[in-house]
């Protein structure tokens, strides 16, 4: 009966995979079963003598425990259940569960009695799992969240990680066993509450902005996200992560701050990409421009603004520079919507990233009109000046050599007759005194019709028809022309107009024609063409002879001064082209010459016709 | 040793004409010739520059002159071969400083005279020149 009980067992026990050993005390004799065998890989014949078993032991912790332990059976009749690690025969690593039962006759440990298991399998199932319990109280102790764990039932905080004391200031032993309402200011613990709640009843991972409140009573701004939920005894519990985000609220609030600068300042501000289309602008920009951001927005602002004044180079210079990524500053001429003209002082400044990479160009700018209209309006202030001044200097030159040439020679008059004796011979010098002084009186004259000019530049301008003004200064002159055996040709149109003060007119068209007479040359046929052009704002009428023509290099600077003349005609008295240049600048026009000694000169009148 | 020959260059025909009876009165030079314009004196000077005894002894220059001015006529001058020693003297009614100033830099002028020529000037004139010889 016993032994068919035996059999039965280790029957079940052989198709549990559980080997059977058994050694005698006092014998050190040792069988095992073929399950045991197996285990160990060893063969079905193998026969353990003198406890080698033991070396199947993993060497180390594993050998030492099992030889105490049997010795442990052996001497004091103490039974064991532990696990192992072993090393089989052909050298693979197994976990067994060894079980050691002592029998015990007379008081005296006989037999010993056991199991031997391969739990491989689970031991490593298990070390999984102390691996991952590790791998997650490493990141929950160490996660830079703060994470809490709450109690749903309750609302009271179950765990939490050592970051969560350093956020909230509290002691670890503290929180645990806190409401969790504890951690927000009274303010926000409903709204914290709320969405406390909401996770609970819904699955998805969401994230509130709030604050919580520490234990100093410091408001410390925080991102709540919450979703996960885990079940231990039909307790749900909730898991919150708790972020510190005090960092990115300032960068935020320090964000917020320079868009609102960059919105609310007076100077314009465009953000355009490197397309160089606008991306951005603000108030100042749309309110200067006129635009709305709608009209600006994929627009390039150059284009935007652009009129028919603009300066081409300045828009050249503009668009290289943004071809070329490179920052530049100028002035320009803009237009606004309503096409109303506008100076324009534009800084643009490109912008890259810490890797170096193109962002965007960032275009600061202010409305400078009211400065360049005054620079503009100070520069033809100058040129006025210095157009006085160098006729003052005109002046002076007259006043120090034309007038004191007639004067010193009415001295030396006065000198002679004084050195002289004879009554008779005092008188005969009457005649040189009085050509001095008819002399003197008739460059007062001059300087006077000089003065009338000068001082005539608001006389009103009229439309006058040039062909017939030229009519009449031929036919005055017909004499003198048919004399000189000029010929004088002419492409102005009968209808064409010009702009001028009419008795200015006349003079200047007596004095070209005269000229061109007067200095024609002796070895061709004398010609005056004369023609016109317009050249900006200006009617320019050319009068092209082909007569002597002048050295502009070494006369050029002096050729419009007065009292210069460059022939040598008896009648020649360098007073004409001063005049005309002082009647053309009176209208707000101007002379000039290109000529060649030898070859003929071409004065060109510029009529201002604005 | 005594000047014999003065040239005088003047646009101004009055002053020529008064300056001829100044110095015939006075004894500052035993002929005059006179130019109405620099050019002429300049071809003259060319024509007889290897005849030390035609060339003149001295130059009394105006300075504003048409065709050809006083500093015209003195960079022309310079150039021309020339060995005798010629004594150059400005005379103009110019008081521009910047005149004066110009003056200096040629070596040749000897003297800037302001008009009017007065006998006093000229007798003046006519020490310096005895001084230069």
């Amino acid at each position: 009966m016993m032994e068919e009980k035996l059999e039965l067992y280790f029957k079940a026990a052989q198709s549990a995979k559980i080997g059977i050993w058994k050694m005698n005390v006092a014998t050190h004799d040792e069988s095992w079963d073929a399950v045991i065998k197996c285990i160990l890989e060893v063969p079905e014949d193998f026969k353990p003598v003198n406890g080698n078993g033991i070396n199947f032991y993993t060497e180390g912790e594993n050998r030492n425990r099992i030889k105490i332990l049997i010795e442990r059976a052996v001497n004091e009749g103490i039974s064991f259940d532990e696990k192992f690690q072993i090393t089989t025969a052909k050298n693979n690593i197994k976990y067994i569960e060894c079980i050691c039962q002592v029998e015990i006759i007379d008081g005296k440990p006989m037999n010993l009695l056991g199991t031997f298991q391969d739990i491989t399998n689970e031991q490593n199932l298990i070390n999984e799992l102390q691996l991952s319990v590790e791998k997650f109280s490493s990141i929950f102790s160490s996660a830079n969240d703060a994470i809490f764990i709450i109690d749903t039932s309750n609302g009271l905080i179950s765990d939490c990680n050592s970051r969560s004391a350093e956020l909230t200031g509290y002691d670890r032993f503290e929180v645990v066993g806190l409401h969790n309402s504890k951690l927000f200011p009274k303010e926000f613990r409903k709204k914290a509450g709320l969405f406390l709640k909401y996770n609970l009843q819904k699955n998805p991972y969401t994230v509130v902005e709030t604050y919580i409140k520490t234990k100093f009573g410091k408001s410390i701004p925080v991102e709540i996200a919450s979703g996960k939920k885990f079940k231990v005894d039909n307790i749900t519990y909730l898991v919150c992560f708790i972020r510190d985000i005090s960092e990115r609220k300032n960068v935020e609030n320090k964000l917020n701050l320079l868009s609102l600068a960059a919105s609310e300042t007076t100077d314009t501000i465009v953000i355009v990409n490197k397309e160089g289309t606008a991306v951005w602008a603000n108030q100042a920009y749309l309110n200067l421009t006129g635009f709305n951001m709608e009209e600006i927005i994929g627009q390039k602002p150059g284009n935007l603004s652009k009129g028919p004044e603009t300066d081409v180079q300045t828009i050249l210079l503009m668009k290289k520079a943004i071809k070329n990524k490179e920052s530049i500053k100028i002035t320009i001429l803009n237009y606004t919507k309503n096409k109303e003209k506008y100076w324009f002082e534009l800084n643009i400044t490109t912008v890259f990233d810490s890797q170096n990479n193109f962002i965007n160009f960032i275009g600061v700018g202010r409305n400078v009109t009211s400065r360049i209209e005054k620079e503009l309006e100070l520069k033809r202030l100058l040129e006025v000046t210095s157009s006085q001044n160098s006729k003052l200097f005109n002046f002076t030159h007259i006043v120090s050599h034309n007038i004191r040439s007639h004067t010193s020679n009415l001295s030396m008059i006065v000198d002679v007759i004084e050195n002289t004796d004879c009554v008779d011979d005092k008188l005969s010098y009457f005649d040189l005194f009085k050509e001095g002084t008819e002399k003197l009186s008739e460059s007062i004259e001059y300087l006077n019709e000089i003065i009338c000019v000068q001082q005539k530049t608001n006389i009103e301008k009229t439309k006058i028809f040039l062909k017939n003004e030229i009519e009449k200064t031929k036919m005055a002159l017909s004499l003198v022309i048919k004399e000189s055996e000029i010929t004088i040709t002419d492409t102005i149109p009968i209808d064409l107009t010009v702009t001028a003060i009419p008795a200015y007119l006349d003079s200047i068209l007596l004095n070209l024609f005269t000229n061109a007479i007067k200095y024609k040359s002796l070895e061709r046929n004398s010609t005056l063409e004369i023609g016109y052009e317009i050249i900006k704002d200006y009617l320019v009428i050319n009068f092209k002879d082909n007569g002597l023509g002048l050295n502009l290099e070494k006369n050029g600077h002096k050729i419009f001064g007065m009292y210069k003349t460059f022939h040598d005609n008896e009648d020649a008295k360098g007073i004409g082209l001063f005049i005309t240049k002082n009647q053309l600048e009176a209208m707000n026009g101007k002379i000039e010459v290109e000529s060649k000694e030898g070859e003929g000169s071409n004065f060109k009148i510029y009529l201002y016709e604005k | 040793m005594k000047n014999k020959l003065t040239y005088i260059i003047d646009d101004d025909k009055l002053t020529v004409k008064l300056m001829s009876i100044l110095i015939s009165k006075n004894d500052f030079c035993e002929e005059i010739e006179s130019f109405y314009n620099a050019k002429d004196a300049i071809s003259k000077l060319k024509e007889n520059a290897g005849d030390n005894g035609i060339l003149p002894d001295a130059i009394l220059l105006d300075l504003n002159m048409p065709v050809m001015d006083g500093w015209q006529f003195l960079d022309e001058f310079i150039s021309l071969p020339i060995t005798k020693e010629i004594h150059i003297f400005i005379m103009t009614s110019s008081i521009d400083p910047a005149d004066i100033e110009m003056a200096t830099t040629y070596k040749v002028v000897k003297e800037y005279i302001m008009k009017p020529i007065t006998t006093q000037k000229l007798d003046d004139l006519c020490k310096l020149i005895s001084d230069l010889n």
